[in-house]
């Protein structure tokens, strides 16, 4: 009855939301329309734009026409290669967050309400940790002397180190633990409502605990799955910093690719627009897919 | 239950992975927690214990640069937190307190978007609004853009507050003659704090981490304490800087912990 | 002075939503509730009651009619300017003041001095008595304590009108019964008007001076405790109310002061019309009997107004319960205190004869 009665409030409605449309509309949503208005300029050699309207960006993007611009246009592979390689370590990462974030967030569901606390509150520290710091830390550990390698070389379980770094597989691990506490909590927060009784029926009906896990416990967690893939793909797609500090020149990703067209006078403002765009469109895309996937199975926004 | 094995809960397999997750998300941290105290300037060989370079964190070299841009890190987390939690504390009561009106899911969407947008993309285009708009980058464009990117980050733990705080609390302070500003600050305020203490800490934190929209921003000769380490670390990770991180992530530490403990206070107080 | 009106609710409709997925929460509703009166509006879930308490509290927007109290609309009066004060259904308590700061509030906001408070307060907690507990917060209380501070609460400002939401409902049974006692001995003392909603009928017939009955946002009855029971308008005021047998039949003939009555399965009866109006004859009718208002007696017996085959008895305590079938589906439900020496003389599967009081028997169209 509370959603249909005059509230208190409700006559202040309007004035109440006026800040946050304000600030979201001035300082979000209006940036990205210029945004969108930028990728079709013409880019200054001085790292700025030239208002002539042109497909310029986009054309670089996806099209090769030679050195001087005048042989016919074949498809430009590299862009497209950093792009196709942003979605895969995307994707990498968010499958192995899933394979370590669903054992560990199910496990913690069920401890007792104490311990529960416990392990959310662990799982919680890191990601109020400084990124940047993180990343860093990363680095310092997988560095070819490195601790690990150091380590390692100690024990004699190897006699050259491990080159890690500036590899895909530095980065993958990066990404991974960069947004692993962002797939354990949405996927506990789902494990929470669950009811282990569905457990016990179908255990009750003769069901193993591996098909029980495949069949009950998934199904039923499904939407805090989707939630945790996502929240890890899509700051795994933009990602700069891991691919920056531990893939180096040869291991860019999308994110590494805008922020050198706004660096310094190399730059070119409306490539790295365009760039966005693309991984603008590539996110609204996965999440138009979520909230149809919500808006099919019912599934309220809390 | 006669033991683990008969619990059909239990999936053995599940615990190795929970620890191996904690592994994963502390061992980086630890192990730089644990050479920032390292006597030796080789940042891998252990010359036993030091506090060297906290020392030099805050006399040495290098130290005024990384002063100036703890100051600027500070004020403007402050800052842009204090004003993101007004903002997300009115959005919240519009979006929970003024039943359903047009245009409340697009407000949702709209206040949760710089969530869903890779960060990257948020910077360019704050960059580029700055540019286009002629507001000099430096100090002040890094406190607007961060006001902005941190109201869903305050909204979301004050939201989840209010919706557990049932609205027949302002009616009887109403009923019992409240104007609407006495019902909310006498009676609404207080109720909803341990979600805007959480609110506030939250948005602080996400501001003083912030490194890429900043890094976009900022413009030349300005930098907050990520900027700066980040900037330290293209020419190698010094043990300073692991000092400095060390000290940094001492004080996330203690965010969360202050907001668990307002978490905590607010469940004490419902019943 | 004492038909003085308190509260005068004219045409008051109320619909959720807008255009065709409107829904109707009230509807065309009209009582005038007297000072000083403690005025029940009873009905199940859902049926307008609380809708009706919030409008006149000022919590709820309606689009037609006029609420008048003492003389003056307060239809355009938001809630903190209406002389009402409510007690919530689940208290409402303010969690982070003490009891005395929560029965101080709504003086406080009145711009009261700290005197004044401090002694009206005071008042109060003794008319509550929980003088001891002024200091506490809501949350060291007990539900019941809680539930009396919540009254004080509303007390306090001296309204001219009170409104209960549920307030009882909380509690359990024990206290629910003393609460009753206490809500009587308070508004008594005190001469204020009090509106009170419930959807439990016991605790509405034994606390009100009237009751007000409602279902899907109309106004069935409103009447006493006495006349609702014993005289229900209608079939839903008649079913709701206590427990009844209502029987199909058709009016075979009227005379001045009483009707022909034939039950489906072909007995008929006479039923007194000294007081309800006079149906037409050929009306389709139902026959409200209470159990209470039959006995048994032998099927031969000249008062056996009816006859049926008993089918079951069940001891309920204080009474036995006879189910008797006057017809191949018609089911007559008969109560007779355990006391009575009679109750074992029969058996199921005997033929009975019953005893209708019947000037307790209504004849009810709709």
């Amino acid at each position: 009855m509370t959603g249909t009665s005059t509230g208190v409030f409700s006559g202040l409605r309007n004035w109440l939301l006026l800040p946050s449309w304000l600030v979201i509309g001035v300082l979000v949503l209006s940036p990205v329309f210029i945004m969108l208005v930028y990728s079709f300029l013409t880019k200054e050699f001085r790292g700025g734009v030239i208002w002539d309207f042109t497909l310029a960006a986009y054309d670089q993007f996806f099209l090769d026409r030679g050195l001087f611009g005048d042989e016919p246009p074949k498809m430009e592979w590299t862009y497209i290669n950093i792009f196709w390689r942003s979605i895969w370590q995307a994707l990498l990462a968010t499958l192995l967050c899933l394979l370590i974030g669903f054992p560990t967030a199910y496990f913690i569901a069920t401890r007792p309400p104490s311990a529960r606390t416990v392990w959310l509150f662990m799982v919680t520290v890191p990601y109020w940790v400084n990124l940047l710091i993180r990343t860093v830390s990363m680095k310092f550990l997988i560095r070819d002397n490195g601790p690990v390698n150091e380590w390692l070389l100690a024990t004699g379980m190897i006699s050259e180190p491990i080159h890690l770094i500036n590899t895909p597989i530095a980065v993958q691990l990066g990404l991974f633990y960069s947004y692993l506490p962002f797939m354990v909590l949405p996927v506990y927060a789902a494990m929470e409502r669950y009811s282990f009784s569905l457990s016990e029926a179908a255990a009750d009906l003769y069901a193993s605990k591996w098909f029980t896990l495949w069949h009950i416990v998934i199904p039923s967690v499904r939407p805090g799955i989707i939630a945790g893939c996502i929240l890890v793909f899509i700051p795994s797609m933009g990602a700069f910093l891991a691919p920056d500090l531990l893939g180096g020149a040869r291991n860019f990703m999308i994110g590494s690719l805008i922020e050198e067209q706004f660096k310094g006078t190399a730059g070119n403002w409306p490539f790295g627009a365009a760039a966005s765009m693309i991984l603008l469109s590539a996110v609204l895309l996965v999440l138009l897919y979520y909230t149809h996937y919500q808006s099919k199975t019912g599934i309220a926004k809390n | 239950m006669t033991g683990k094995s008969q619990d059909i809960r239990h999936y053995s397999g599940f615990l190795p992975i929970s620890l191996i997750c904690l592994v994963l998300l502390y061992g980086p941290l630890i192990i730089v927690m644990i050479y920032s105290f390292n006597d030796s300037p080789s940042i891998t060989v252990w010359g036993g214990f030091s506090l060297r370079w906290y020392d030099e964190v805050f006399h040495g070299l290098e130290a005024p640069k990384f002063k100036k841009a703890a100051f600027n890190s500070f004020t403007i987390a402050i800052m842009a937190a204090s004003t993101s939690t007004v903002i997300a504390v009115c959005t919240a009561l519009a979006m929970l307190r003024c039943g359903n009106f047009r245009g409340k899911a697009v407000t949702f969407g709209l206040v949760s978007l710089p969530l869903m947008v890779p960060e990257i993309v948020t910077a360019v285009a704050t960059l580029i609004f700055f540019s286009t708009i002629g507001f000099k980058a430096g100090y002040a464009t890094i406190l607007v853009a961060h006001i902005a990117f941190c109201i869903p980050f305050a909204y979301l733990p004050i939201a989840a507050r209010l919706q557990g705080i049932e609205s027949f609390y302002e009616e009887a302070a109403v009923d019992l003659y409240a104007s609407r500003l006495q019902a909310f600050f006498q009676i609404l305020m207080p109720l909803m704090l341990p979600g805007i203490i959480s609110g506030f800490l939250l948005a602080f934190v996400i501001s003083l981490d912030d490194f890429i929209i900043t890094n976009f921003v900022k413009g030349a000769g300005v930098e907050t304490l990520p900027t700066a380490i980040f900037g330290a670390v293209k020419q190698g990770i010094k043990p300073n800087i692991m000092a400095i991180s060390t000290l940094l992530l001492m004080l996330s530490v203690i965010f969360v912990t202050l907001s668990y403990l307002a978490g905590k206070m607010g469940s004490r107080d419902k019943g | 002075m004492a038909d003085e009106i308190a509260i005068q609710i004219t045409q008051v409709t109320k619909f959720y939503g807008s255009g065709t997925d409107s829904t109707r929460a009230l509807h065309d509703i009209s009582v005038a509730i007297r000072h000083n009166e403690f005025f029940t509006l009873l009905g199940p879930s859902g049926c307008g009651k609380t809708t009706l308490l919030r409008i006149i509290g000022g919590f709820e927007d309606f689009q037609n009619g006029e609420i008048i109290l003492h003389g003056n609309s307060i239809k355009a009066l938001p809630a903190n300017k209406r002389p009402v004060n409510t007690v919530f259904q689940h208290y409402a308590l303010f969690p982070h003041m003490s009891i005395r700061d929560n029965i101080g509030f709504g003086l406080k906001m009145l711009g009261k001095n700290a005197a004044e408070i401090r002694e009206r307060t005071d008042e109060m907690l003794d008319l509550v008595k929980l003088t001891e507990y002024g200091h506490r917060r809501p949350a060291q209380l007990s539900g019941g304590q809680q539930q009396r501070v919540a009254l004080a609460r509303a007390l306090a400002p001296a309204p001219r009108v009170v409104l209960l939401d549920e307030p009882l409902s909380a509690l359990d049974l024990k206290l629910r019964q003393s609460m009753r006692h206490e809500l009587r001995r308070i508004r008594e003392s005190l001469g204020m008007t009090f509106i009170f909603v419930t959807h439990d009928q016991e605790e509405a017939l034994t606390m009100s001076d009237r009751i007000a009955v409602m279902s899907e946002g109309e106004l069935q009855q409103v009447g006493s405790p006495e006349d609702i029971y014993n005289n229900p308008a209608n079939i839903f005021v008649a079913d709701f109310i206590g427990q009844t047998n209502l029987i199909p039949g058709i009016v075979k003939a009227t005379t001045a002061d009483a009707a022909q009555c034939q039950l489906a399965g072909g007995q008929s009866i006479e039923v007194p019309l000294a007081r309800q109006p006079t149906p037409n004859r050929g009306d389709t009718v139902k026959l409200s009997i209470r159990p209470e208002h039959m006995d048994i007696c032998q099927p031969d017996s000249d008062s056996a107004q009816i006859t049926g085959v008993l089918k079951e008895q069940v001891f309920l305590g204080t009474d036995m319960q006879f189910l008797i079938e006057i017809d191949d589906s018609i089911l007559l439900m008969v109560r007779l205190q355990s006391t009575q020496d009679s109750l074992h003389r029969w058996n199921p599967g005997d033929q009975v004869g019953i005893r209708v009081n019947i000037g307790f028997v209504r004849l009810l169209t709709s």
